[in-house]
């Protein structure tokens, strides 16, 4: 009941804020931007599909500490007006964003926008590769891929933008919050792009107890009920890409996320922190 | 026998007079095309200009659109010039006779870009 009346109310504060705050505008209105481009004006899309070797060790009990495989990754990015959607298929960036920019101003953007935060699990593991049930998740509940929608503040310099989000479950999977602040940079070298990012994000309880508790139809010997507070988690990311020629652009990426003693503290957790690595190559249609 | 080439000749005239007055690749870029990943960056790189002459001659090197002179040769029939492309739009380059003004080649430095959606990044999922 109580979530229900949150997500009313936010759903009214967003549409007054939608109907206020519409401006025609289109500056840049991603986590990263290069700012010192002239924005796209009226319709633009990207769309591509490549192929990539990723190497990573999962925080998930069970799963090899060094899952690696070749992963097909398709993403669309698509612009128009205020709206834009950014689909992006593979396991670094997976998931959906879709978003309306309600201010861009003084180098201030405010937006609504709707994405998945957590990808979903269960006694197989993330998925990635197709392998079989493991060992020690034998047992879980499956976690669903949650959606969530909020607000979105940047504050955007030349190659740099700072955000802050507020973002609330929808979809009815987890019914939590999570708070993300994150501040990016590109750096265009030659004909290299390579982009940087720090990021710091806090989760409810509802979000972290969904995720990584343990309730008494899950717990074993092995796996004690586990309830818990808040979390928060910390990451870094490096990435880069090459044009090789106006279709073909070599791609590169690292992503290291540390999590807070909660999330760690899970017995499906196995290590505090998460390294990843891709190299690949992507068509650009 | 001599219909298909009055056919061709109709089709693709330009092709018949050009190499009539102009040495064919009398000036030569490689590579012909700088690729940028996003439009509106600036796009770099190292282009070779060669040019080749049947008679030895004064001859000079210049942007075909500032007329910036980049290079000349006196009494040479071929050179080569290696020239640090860094621009955000196509470039051409012409070979011209420095004693009568007469540009011989041309050639073109083409731009090219890979996304066209400059505001498509966005980060990466947390885990």
């Amino acid at each position: 009941m109580k979530n229900a009346l949150l997500n009313y109310t936010f759903f009214i504060i967003t549409l007054l804020c939608m109907s206020i705050f519409s401006t025609s505008s289109m500056a840049s209105n991603r986590y990263y931007a290069d700012n010192t481009l002239e924005p796209t004006q009226g319709f633009a899309w990207d769309w591509s599909a490549g192929v990539g070797y990723h190497i990573g060790d999962s925080y998930l009990i069970g799963v090899d500490s060094y899952d690696h495989g070749m992963l097909v990754d398709l993403t669309l990015a698509l612009s128009y007006e205020n709206f834009y959607l950014d689909f992006d298929h593979n396991q670094l960036s997976g998931g959906l964003v879709v978003g309306y920019s309600l201010i861009d101003k003084f180098d201030w953007g405010l937006d609504i926008l709707g994405t998945n935060v957590q990808s979903g699990f269960n006694d197989k593991g993330l998925g990635l590769y197709n392998d079989g049930i493991i060992d020690e998740l034998r047992g879980i509940k499956t976690r669903n891929y949650d959606f969530d929608t909020g607000l979105r503040l940047t504050r955007r310099f030349e190659n740099s933008q700072i955000s802050f989000e507020y973002l609330h479950d929808i979809s009815g999977t987890h019914n939590g919050w999570i708070v993300n602040t994150f501040f990016s940079h590109i750096l265009p070298w030659r004909n290299w792009e390579f982009r940087t990012g720090v990021g710091l994000s806090a989760y409810s309880s509802d979000f972290t107890n969904y995720y990584f508790g343990i309730d008494s139809s899950e717990a074993t010997s092995d796996r004690p009920i586990y309830r818990t507070n808040a979390s928060s988690s910390m990451m870094f990311e490096f990435h880069a890409e090459y044009p090789i020629n106006q279709d073909w652009v070599f791609l590169a990426g690292w992503l290291t996320t540390w999590f807070s003693n909660e999330i760690d503290e899970s017995p499906i957790i196995t290590r505090r922190y998460q390294h990843q690595a891709k190299v690949g190559l992507r068509y650009v249609f | 026998m001599y219909s298909r080439w009055v056919c061709a000749f109709l089709l693709f005239p330009t092709a018949f007079l050009s190499k009539a007055d102009e040495m064919p690749n009398a000036l030569i870029a490689l590579p012909d095309t700088c690729v940028a990943l996003r439009e509106g960056r600036n796009c770099y790189a190292d282009i070779t200009l060669t040019w080749h002459q049947p008679t030895f001659g004064n001859y000079c090197l210049r942007d075909a659109t500032s007329k910036y002179i980049m290079q000349c040769w006196l009494k040479q029939k071929e050179g080569t010039f290696n020239y640090a492309f860094d621009s955000q739009q196509s470039i051409s380059f012409e070979l011209f006779d420095s004693n009568t003004s007469k540009v011989i080649s041309l050639t073109e430095v083409k731009l090219q870009w890979v996304y066209q959606n400059r505001q498509k990044k966005r980060r990466w999922r947390l885990f």
